[in-house]
Parts: structure tokens; C-alpha cells; sequence
């Protein structure tokens, strides 16, 4: 029988249909899956089973737990499944913990709320939980507070309030997406093995497919509020009857081919033992400043048509040398040349050889201008007076050029998709050709098909305006299709660097290698498109 | 509750302005004229709002206080918003530096004295008169646009835009003109009209000590004062005016809170 | 530290450049040359302002805030007189506030969008439009001239009975919370809503505790730190605020020593007594600070 039956879920929130006519069952012991982009409902679905869905929304439909409705329960029937018979895991590690609350108190008041048990030995037993969910005692995690632990720690600790009553069910939304690489493929093989000693049931909601194809049993696709699909996960490889699941597994498998540029031997951009510190919060009035190196002793070229990428893990410094090349932040030591000309005392006329397309689409733009006003503003570093019918011009050539149409121009930013932005912040930063374009992490706030076309759309461009650029990715598949030579960062130093195909195949350093291996990886299906 | 406390608010506010407007060519009666035979009248048909110990008509005075409290309250308003801004503003582009640590210690500063204390402190040594209750007002506002408009550019300075507009090789001072003000702009009239209403409390206040706008100009605060030896007598002259600052400050309590839910967009967004 | 010293300066500077000599004030305006200078002389005043601001600042240090110009009585005595008055009324009128806020704020963030809500919220924005002396006038009228429950004005000493002399400031304490109760409300309302959307909270209700347990157990706390700084800042306010009402309820606080002292260019007292306020205010950010680091974790230096 099965543990858990969704029949008909169906959900509203105003005019809008969040959900429709979800249905599905959980069997004991397995792990389900449901994946789709963002805005699919996935997330919905899963604070639906545990009656949690937003004060407004209109619920329909019947949830099954075991034998007994879930949907017609009351409040205190509902919270004494929750939590004891039905765990849950969330996605930001960060904020899922109440931060004025000892870690163990978060999970021993769990235990007392279910149980008969009085607060001593729920406390012990809360200190097996923490060595089982991998927390080394040593460090005495009990007492500490969730800000004074790392995001993979916190997430091993809300795993542990999940466990914490042995439940049927975890449901676990997106519960690796805020980790690094590393820290995922550990919180994974966590799960995998919890769930497995347990004899504990899992729905597993994650927009990854490499890691639905590594851990589910069963997949549901999910797009627009509606399951498309959901097959076994053996099963789903093999056939993909449905169009979307093809074309989401087509995306993320997606390569884009980049045009074979003439490389130039002079250095466009050459970086020369460059470091960057922090001052840290002085601990004590009078004491020393301490500093924080986020950059150490970095050096490399780029030469005109590299198209170089730059991989590592939050806090690896990354961003920190991304500003500093753009001119943002101070450097400590060392020499960033452009042109051979130092950047930070560079003038209008070498920094108009660098431009940026950011992450987020949503906090690129000015939500008061309009586009055109936005996608001239580089035109700021050239001196002189242009013809205004010229910059209109180059307005609407660029608009086009980016895949829309000139009328966009005079239309707010609010009026567009996040792959739309992406798209005019790349018109932003192609305007006045700059030689140099960075994209700090420029696809990783996008959907997998979105993803694919803006890499496309970059590829199409590179062999147009033949550009030399720096792409800084966490994402090594970002890095294998878009980059001709790669460098591996880690701790504010380079450790590796190579050509992207030799670097990723053949890694030399051991953190390299580790980093290539924790990313989960899909299997090799054949599609017949 | 959708937008009705914005029109409610406004309607109030408008009430009040209308009346401090029409005072300016018509009044009921003349005020400078005493009257004594007539004094101490309650509302009536000729008095709509009953007359004074002085047979003053009290509606005609409640006109003219409407222009006084309105006028104290709106330059030391802008006198706060003038120069509070653009210190907040540089604050938040030099984060850190020596600017905005002089900035905030200033601020803090004046934010540990009691506001109303020194107010008096200065309108009593310098001379009690209108003039010298906006400054007083006037001083006590600056940090408080200063620290708001910090907040909020702050956390626009980390935006993208605002790098990306840096990349552009915009001046601090211009980024702040053309990118920080512009969003920061409901925040600053939301903000603005919370210290306008302040400010007529604190104008009401002066005056009712008698350090504020100076008689024969007729102000609500003095009419409270005056009406206090009278109250257990004389009830209206003190519930009056009281009811015409209330009505005011209400309006514009109500206005600003309606003007936030419209202006901004993560409220709006969480009350759906 | 830092801010103590500062305003001291300010406070001084501003009293030094305020137009009104003391000496003549208090001589009438037919004294002659000689005596004005001979009272000058023996007030201090022909020194140098430099040194007078040091003597001035290293007497209060040791507690002794000089003589009154007027009086010809030492300050601290003055001052120790009427500070049992205002200081005590502050913290009444706090504690009022407190208790009145903390219950209502609570009701309306559970209570929100519901008759409930709106009903507190349109109470507290009367709350925040009444003028707290108007607001001590209309007391004075119903509870001490109709009703009689309470004496219109003035203070009755400690000595003759505590609670004789809480019940004097019973009325003026009223008057002087409820604006502060009604922002406070409002903090506690907006700071809790905004805990209660927080992703803790999601945990929390995960875990199986119902709505009413989240609030006590999780949420509260949480929503404590915006409303501790309220607390402090609304702490100025009350002490500014008890000036105006000590002048309703005739009550013989610093407000009225103040307002004496500035008709009679009493300069020294008015600094003295000003400085005292900021020290106050300052002492209780200060404790306000502490308690952050009590309530927040976050905020502790790590040992």
C-alpha cells in the first residue's frame, strides 16, 4: 500500500492556478523525485502535503497519509503529524534555523513536543542525532548557534530535526541548491543513507536533474502546475514520452559550439600577483586590526580572443577579483593591467575596454529607466559628444543583435523575463565594444532552457563581435561548453590552469579532481528527437 | 483597509489645508478684535465653534492656527529633508570612511539629546518666537532623513545596477542623483510626511509652554494654554483645538501609512 | 564616552552664545557698571570660557554641579529634589507603555487583517495624533474635577507614603504613555508580522508546533530587537515629554526647574540639568545595547 497518496491536488492563489489536478503516490522506502523549472508548482506541492500552502490559497483536491485524509484534518490533528510523521527539509540553510536558539535546543524541543520524553533525555538523545547526521561532538554542537556554523553544517542540522522522530515521510525541497558542490554530493550520500537505515520515504523536489537521475526511484516532471510526466526512473530515461521532459534533459545536456577565433599574442588583460584583504570587525577596541586575504598572490593573462572561465566555490574568492578587475575594489598588492595600463588609475578611455553582465537579472537595472536608457549608459565613459541619432541607432542594432526587437527600447524592465534581462544586460555591455567582457556568474539565475539559450546566444555573439571575455561560474558544465582555457580557484589562490577540455578531464590538483567528481552527473541516455 | 486610510488621510489633510488657505482671505470674524461682552460663548449659530475669554470667535482662529502649524511644521520639515538627505546620501557612498563616521557620530549625537528639551533649551535662550521652534524642529529632523536615506541607499549600493553604472565610470554623485534618489524617493515622502505630523506636535507643544509662536498670533498650542485655567468652565476652548491637531496629525498619519502600502512594492506585494 | 563629551561641548556652546547675561538679568536693569561686574566676578564669569568649561565639567565629575546664579544654592541638591520626580515618572509612564503595547501589538500581528487588527491600528493611530499635554487636560477634567478620583495637580512626597505619591503621578504617567504605547504597538505588530514570514518560522510549523506555540517560542524573541530599540529611544522622549506634563499637573520635577531657571538666565542649571538628561538617555542606550546582546546571539563577541 501506499504511504502517501495525492489525488487531485489542485490549488489557487487569486485568479492565478498554482496547481492542477496533481496526482501521485509515495511508496514505502523509495524516494520520489519532482522536478521542473522554476514557477512549476514543485515547491507548492510539497507545503501542500504538510498543509502549509500560503493563507490565501484555495486547496482542492484529497491527500491521503497512509489511510487517514490529510485535507480534512484540524489544526492539532495536522501538527501532530507534522514534524513527527512527515519531516521536512528546506532549501536555504541559512535562514531555516531560528537564530536566537542553541542548535540542539531546535532539535531537542522536537522531540519533547512528540514524545513522552522530559528535556534531559531528549537532549541526549539529541546528541546522538547530531553524530548520526555527521556533526562531530568534538566541536560541541549543541550549544552552539546556527550563525557560528557553516551552510552544510546548518543543513546537516536540519536534517537532524527531520529524523529527529524516525518519520515515514521527509519531504526535502530543494534541499542542496544554496550548497556548494562539494558540500551537495555529502548532504546527498546523507540523505541517501538516513533515508535507507530509516526505512524512511522521500520526496526529493529539485530543479537538478543530474541529481534526480542519481538518487530517485521515481521522477515526476513537473511544468506549469501539471505533472507531465512520471515514470520510473529507469523507465523515464529510456522513453521521455513527453516533449518538455525531452526538451529540459535536451537543455541540460546542452553544448554550445564557439566559433575558432585568431588569437592574438598580446596580453588584453594581464594580472600580476595580485592580492586583495578585508579588514575584519576588530574583537577588542585597542586590539590590532585583523585582515582577511580573499585574494592571494594571483597572476594570469588574457590575451585577445581567450575566451577564459574562472570555477570555484563560494568564498573562494572569485568575486572579490571580479571587482577588482572591473576597477570596484581596492587592491592590495600587485598590478591589474588593461591594455597595459593600470586599472585603477585607468581614464575613460582604457575603461572603456572592460564591461560586465552580472548574475541576477532582476538587480542588474534600474527599475525607474527605461531600456534604452539603460543600455547606453557605458556610453558615459567615451568622451566627446555622439550623435544622439547614432546612439539610437546603436540601440536598436544591439537590441537586435541579442535576440529582441528595437521597439524594446522604450519599454521598463518589468516588462521582461529573466532570460530577456540577461539578454539586455549583455546589449548593456556590448555597446560600445569593449574588448573585454566579464560575466560573473551570468547564467546561474537562469532555468535549464533559458540557460541553453543565452549560452547559445553568447556563442553567437562571440564569433560576431569576436569576443575575448572572462566567464566566472560555481558551474563546471557552464565552464566546459563556454570557455576555451580555465582556471581553478580555491582559498584566494589559482591551483590549476589549463585548456577547459584537459582541465576537466584530466585535473592534476587533488582539489580539482574532488570538485569534478562531487558533480553529480547524468547518465547517459539516448533521446530520438 | 485597501488605500482607505490613504483617502481617509488625505481627505483630512486636505480639510485642514483648505481651512489654513481660506484664512488667508476670508475669516468668520476679526480676530485682532476683542469682544469682551461676547466671551466664553459656546458653539452657537453666529459662533460656530463659540468664542474665547476675549469673545474671540474660535473658528476663525482655528483657521489661522491651521496656517501656523502647517507652515512651523513644513520648513522644518524641509530644512530636515535639505540637508539630511544629501549628508545620508554621502554617508552611503563613502561607507566607512571618514565622512560617514563623522555623519553617523553627528547623528547619534543629536538623536541621545531629548529632542523637545533641547527645542526649548534653544527657543528659550534665543527668544521663544516661530521662527526659532523650526529651527529647534528643524535640527531634530536632519538625522532622521540622514539615517533613513543611509539605510536605504546602502543596501542600493550593493546592487547590480549600481556596479554596473560604476563600471560606466559614474561619479559617486551622480550615481546618487541619478540612480540612489529616484528609488529612494518613497521612502524619503512616506518618511516626510510621518515628520510633518511630528512637527506639528512638537509646534503645538512649544507653543503651549509658550515658547513657540508668539501671541497675537493665534496658534492651537497657545489656545490649549490659554484654555487650561478654563477647562473645568469652558471645556470647548480646550477640546477644540485639541480636536483640530488631532484631525491634522491624523490625516497625515494616515495619509503616509496609505502612501507606503502604494509605494511600495514588498508590502504591497505581502498584504495580496 | 565619546557622545558625553560632545554634547557636553554642545551643550555649553550653545548656552554661551545664547544672548543674556545672567549677572545683569539678575540685577535689574538699573544696577550699576560696577556691581554687574562685581557679581560677575564672584559668579565666575570673567574667566575665560575655556576654564570655566573645565571647572564646570571636573565639578560635575565629582557630583557637584555648582551653584545656582539665582539661588545661590548648590545644583545637585536642586537637582536631587526633582529628579525623584521625573525620573520616577518616566519609568511609570515606560512600564505603562510596556505593558500596554506588548498585549496589543501581539493581538493584532495574531489577529491580522481581522476586525481585530484594524481595530487596535485605528486605536493607536488616535493614540499617536493625541498631544499628550491636551491628553493630560481631558484626565484632569474627567478623573480629578468630575470624578474625583485623583487630585488635579501637584506631588506628594515619598515620605508621606509611596503610594500616596504613585497615585499622584498616576494621571501624568497616563498622559504621557499613550503616544508611546500606541508606536509601540505598532513596532511590536510590524516587527512580529515580519518575524512570523521568516523561514524559521516554516521550520518551526514543520516541526508540529501549532500557531500559538511558534509565536511563544520562536517568534517573539526574534521580534524583540526592533522593539528594544524603540524602548530606548522612546526613553528620551518620555524624560522630554515629562517636561511638558510636570507643567499640566504642577508637578515639581526638572521641567519646572529648567523653565524657572531659563526666565532667570539661571544658565548653569539649565546646562547642568540638560546634561543630566543626555547622561540619562545615553545610560539607557547603553543598557539597551547589553540587552540586544542578551536577546541575540548573533550580537555576542565570541569567547
Amino acid at each position: 500500500m501506499s504511504i502517501l497518496s495525492v489525488e487531485n491536488l489542485n490549488l489557487e492563489i487569486g485568479p492565478a492556478k498554482i496547481l492542477e489536478d496533481v496526482s501521485f503516490k509515495l511508496n514505502e522506502g523509495r524516494i520520489l523525485a519532482i522536478t521542473g523549472e522554476s514557477g512549476s508548482g514543485k515547491s507548492m506541492t510539497a507545503l501542500s502535503i504538510i498543509q502549509l500552502q500560503p493563507k490565501n490559497a484555495k486547496l482542492g483536491g484529497k491527500i491521503f497519509f497512509r489511510d487517514q485524509e490529510i485535507t480534512n484534518k484540524n489544526e492539532l490533528e495536522l501538527c501532530k503529524i507534522r514534524g513527527a510523521k512527515i519531516g521536512m527539509i528546506f532549501q536555504e540553510p541559512m535562514t531555516a534555523l531560528n537564530p536566537v536558539k542553541t542548535v540542539g535546543d531546535q532539535i531537542s524541543e522536537t522531540i519533547v513536543l512528540h514524545s513522552e520524553k522530559n528535556k534531559k533525555s531528549a537532549d541526549s538523545e539529541t546528541f546522538n542525532i547530531l553524530e548520526r547526521v555527521g556533526l562531530n561532538p568534538a566541536i560541541n554542537v549543541f550549544k552552539r548557534y546556527p550563525h557560528e556554523l557553516s551552510g552544510g553544517q546548518r543543513q546537516r542540522v536540519v536534517i537532524g530535526i527531520a529524523i529527529a522522530l524516525k518519520p515515514s515521510i521527509i519531504i526535502a525541497d530543494e534541499p542542496t541548491t544554496a550548497l556548494d558542490v562539494t558540500t551537495q554530493s555529502q548532504i546527498l550520500a546523507l540523505l541517501k543513507k538516513l533515508v535507507k537505515e530509516d526505512n524512511i520515504s522521500m520526496i526529493l523536489i529539485t530543479h537538478d536533474l543530474a541529481v534526480v537521475a542519481n538518487m530517485a526511484d521515481q521522477i515526476a516532471v513537473m511544468q506549469n502546475g501539471i505533472i507531465v510526466e512520471i515514470e520510473e526512473t529507469q523507465t523515464l530515461f529510456k522513453s521521455m514520452k513527453h516533449e518538455y521532459t525531452r526538451s529540459l534533459f535536451a537543455a541540460s545536456k546542452h553544448s554550445v559550439e564557439l566559433p575558432i577565433i585568431e588569437k592574438n599574442s598580446d596580453p588584453l588583460l594581464s594580472i600580476k600577483n595580485v592580492s586583495c584583504r578585508y579588514r575584519l570587525a576588530r574583537t577588542k577596541i585597542f586590539s590590532k586590526s585583523n585582515y582577511f586575504t580573499a585574494v592571494s598572490d594571483v597572476s594570469f593573462d588574457i590575451k585577445n580572443g581567450e575566451r577564459v572561465g574562472l570555477v570555484g566555490e563560494s568564498g573562494c574568492g572569485k568575486s572579490t577579483l571580479t571587482r577588482a578587475i572591473l576597477g570596484l575594489e581596492p587592491i592590495f598588492e600587485g598590478r591589474i593591467n588593461v591594455d597595459d595600463v593600470d586599472i585603477l588609475n585607468a581614464k575613460a578611455s582604457i575603461r572603456k575596454n572592460i564591461q560586465v553582465v552580472f548574475q541576477d537579472p532582476y538587480g542588474s537595472f534600474n527599475p525607474r529607466h527605461k531600456v534604452s536608457t539603460l543600455i547606453k549608459e557605458p556610453f558615459h565613459l567615451i568622451k566627446g559628444s555622439i550623435e544622439t541619432k547614432k546612439i539610437e541607432n546603436k540601440i536598436e542594432k544591439v537590441l537586435e543583435d541579442v535576440g529582441l526587437s528595437a521597439d524594446d527600447k522604450s519599454k521598463y524592465i518589468h516588462e521582461f523575463s529573466g532570460g530577456q534581462r540577461q539578454r539586455i544586460a549583455i546589449a548593456r555591455a556590448l555597446i560600445i565594444k569593449p574588448k573585454l567582457v566579464i560575466f560573473d556568474e551570468a547564467v546561474s539565475a537562469l532555468d535549464v532552457t533559458v540557460r541553453a539559450q543565452i549560452l547559445d546566444l553568447i556563442a553567437e555573439l562571440a564569433a560576431e563581435y569576436g569576443l575575448t571575455y572572462l566567464f566566472i561560474s560555481h558551474d563546471l558544465s557552464v565552464i566546459r561548453s563556454i570557455t576555451d582555457r580555465c582556471l581553478v580557484m580555491k582559498n584566494g589562490k589559482i591551483i590549476e590552469q589549463g585548456l577547459t577540455k584537459k582541465v576537466l578531464e584530466q585535473p592534476q590538483n587533488t582539489y580539482t579532481k574532488k570538485l569534478i567528481d562531487a558533480v553529480p552527473k547524468l547518465p547517459n541516455f539516448q533521446m530520438e528527437l | 483597509m485597501k488605500n482607505g486610510s490613504l483617502i481617509f488621510g488625505a481627505l483630512l489633510s486636505v480639510l485642514v489645508i483648505i481651512a489654513a488657505g481660506v484664512s488667508f482671505v476670508w475669516v468668520p470674524f476679526d480676530i485682532t478684535q476683542l469682544s469682551i461682552p461676547d466671551k466664553l460663548q459656546t458653539p452657537n449659530k453666529v459662533h460656530w465653534l463659540g468664542t474665547d475669554h476675549f469673545g474671540r470667535d474660535i473658528l476663525s482662529m482655528i483657521m489661522i492656527g491651521a496656517r501656523t502649524s502647517l507652515a512651523v511644521a513644513l520648513l522644518a520639515v524641509g530644512i530636515g529633508f535639505s540637508i539630511g538627505v544629501p549628508l545620508g546620501l554621502a554617508a552611503a557612498a563613502r561607507k566607512n570612511s571618514l565622512i560617514d563616521e563623522v555623519i553617523m557620530r553627528t547623528n547619534d549625537l543629536i538623536f541621545a539629546f531629548p529632542s523637545l528639551v533641547i527645542a526649548i533649551l534653544i527657543t528659550a535662550l534665543f527668544g521663544a518666537g516661530a521662527m526659532n521652534a523650526i529651527i529647534a524642529i528643524g535640527i531634530f529632523n536632519i538625522p532622521v532623513f540622514a539615517r533613513v536615506s543611509r539605510g536605504a541607499a546602502l543596501s542600493l549600493w550593493q546592487k547590480e545596477f549600481i556596479l554596473a553604472a560604476r563600471v560606466s565610470g559614474k561619479t559617486d554623485f551622480l550615481i546618487s542623483a541619478e540612480h540612489i534618489l529616484p528609488n529612494i524617493a518613497n521612502l524619503l515622502i512616506v518618511q516626510g510626511t510621518i515628520q510633518f505630523s511630528l512637527g506639528i506636535l512638537a509646534e503645538a507643544g512649544l507653543s503651549y509652554v509658550g515658547l513657540g509662536t508668539q501671541p497675537p498670533i493665534p496658534s492651537w498650542g497657545r489656545m490649549l494654554a490659554d484654555a487650561q485655567t478654563m477647562v473645568s468652565f469652558a471645556p470647548h476652548l480646550a477640546i477644540i483645538p485639541g480636536t483640530a491637531i488631532i484631525v491634522t496629525v491624523l490625516g497625515l498619519n494616515l495619509m503616509g501609512d496609505g502612501l507606503r502600502d502604494v509605494l511600495d512594492p514588498r508590502v504591497r506585494k505581502s498584504r495580496e | 564616552m565619546v557622545s558625553l563629551c560632545l554634547a557636553s561641548v554642545i551643550i555649553f556652546t550653545i548656552v554661551e552664545i545664547a544672548p543674556g547675561d545672567p549677572a545683569s538679568f539678575m540685577l535689574g536693569i538699573n544696577a550699576q557698571e560696577d556691581t554687574i561686574a562685581a557679581l560677575r566676578a564672584e559668579l565666575g564669569l570673567d574667566q575665560d570660557k575655556l576654564s570655566r568649561y573645565f571647572s564646570w565639567i571636573s565639578g560635575m565629575l565629582q557630583g557637584d554641579f555648582g551653584t545656582s546664579y539665582t539661588y545661590r544654592s548648590p545644583i545637585s541638591n536642586m537637582i536631587a529634589d526633582r529628579i525623584w520626580v521625573s525620573l520616577p515618572l518616566a519609568l511609570y509612564a515606560l512600564v505603562i507603555s510596556t505593558l500596554i503595547a506588548f498585549p496589543a501589538g501581539i493581538y493584532a500581528a495574531t489577529q491580522r487583517g481581522k476586525v481585530g487588527d484594524v481595530a487596535v491600528m485605528g486605536a493607536t493611530q488616535f493614540g499617536i495624533a493625541i498631544p499628550n499635554f491636551w491628553f493630560a487636560m481631558i484626565l484632569v477634567v474627567i478623573f480629578a474635577l468630575k470624578l474625583r478620583w485623583f487630585s488635579a495637580g501637584g506631588f506628594v512626597e515619598w515620605e508621606n507614603g509611596i503610594f500616596q505619591s504613585i497615585k499622584s503621578l498616576t494621571l501624568p504617567a497616563i498622559a504621557l504613555a499613550l503616544p508611546q504605547a500606541s508606536i509601540l504597538s505598532r513596532v511590536m505588530r510590524s516587527a512580529l508580522i515580519e518575524t512570523l514570514s521568516e523561514d524559521y518560522i516554516r521550520t518551526a510549523r514543520a516541526k508540529g508546533f501549532g500557531k500559538r506555540a511558534v509565536i511563544w517560542r520562536h517568534a517573539l524573541r526574534n521580534a524583540l530587537i526592533p522593539v528594544l530599540t524603540i524602548i530606548g529611544l522612546q526613553f528620551s522622549f518620555l524624560l522630554a515629554g515629562a517636561i511638558i506634563i510636570e507643567q499640566v499637573f504642577f508637578l515639581p520635577g526638572l521641567g519646572r526647574l529648567v523653565f524657572q531657571a531659563i526666565t532667570q538666565r539661571d544658565l548653569i542649571v539649565v546646562e547642568s540639568v540638560v546634561m543630566l538628561l543626555v547622561f540619562a538617555v545615553i545610560t539607557v542606550n547603553f543598557i539597551v545595547d547589553i540587552t540586544y546582546a542578551i536577546v541575540d546571539p548573533r550580537l555576542r563577541r565570541r569567547v
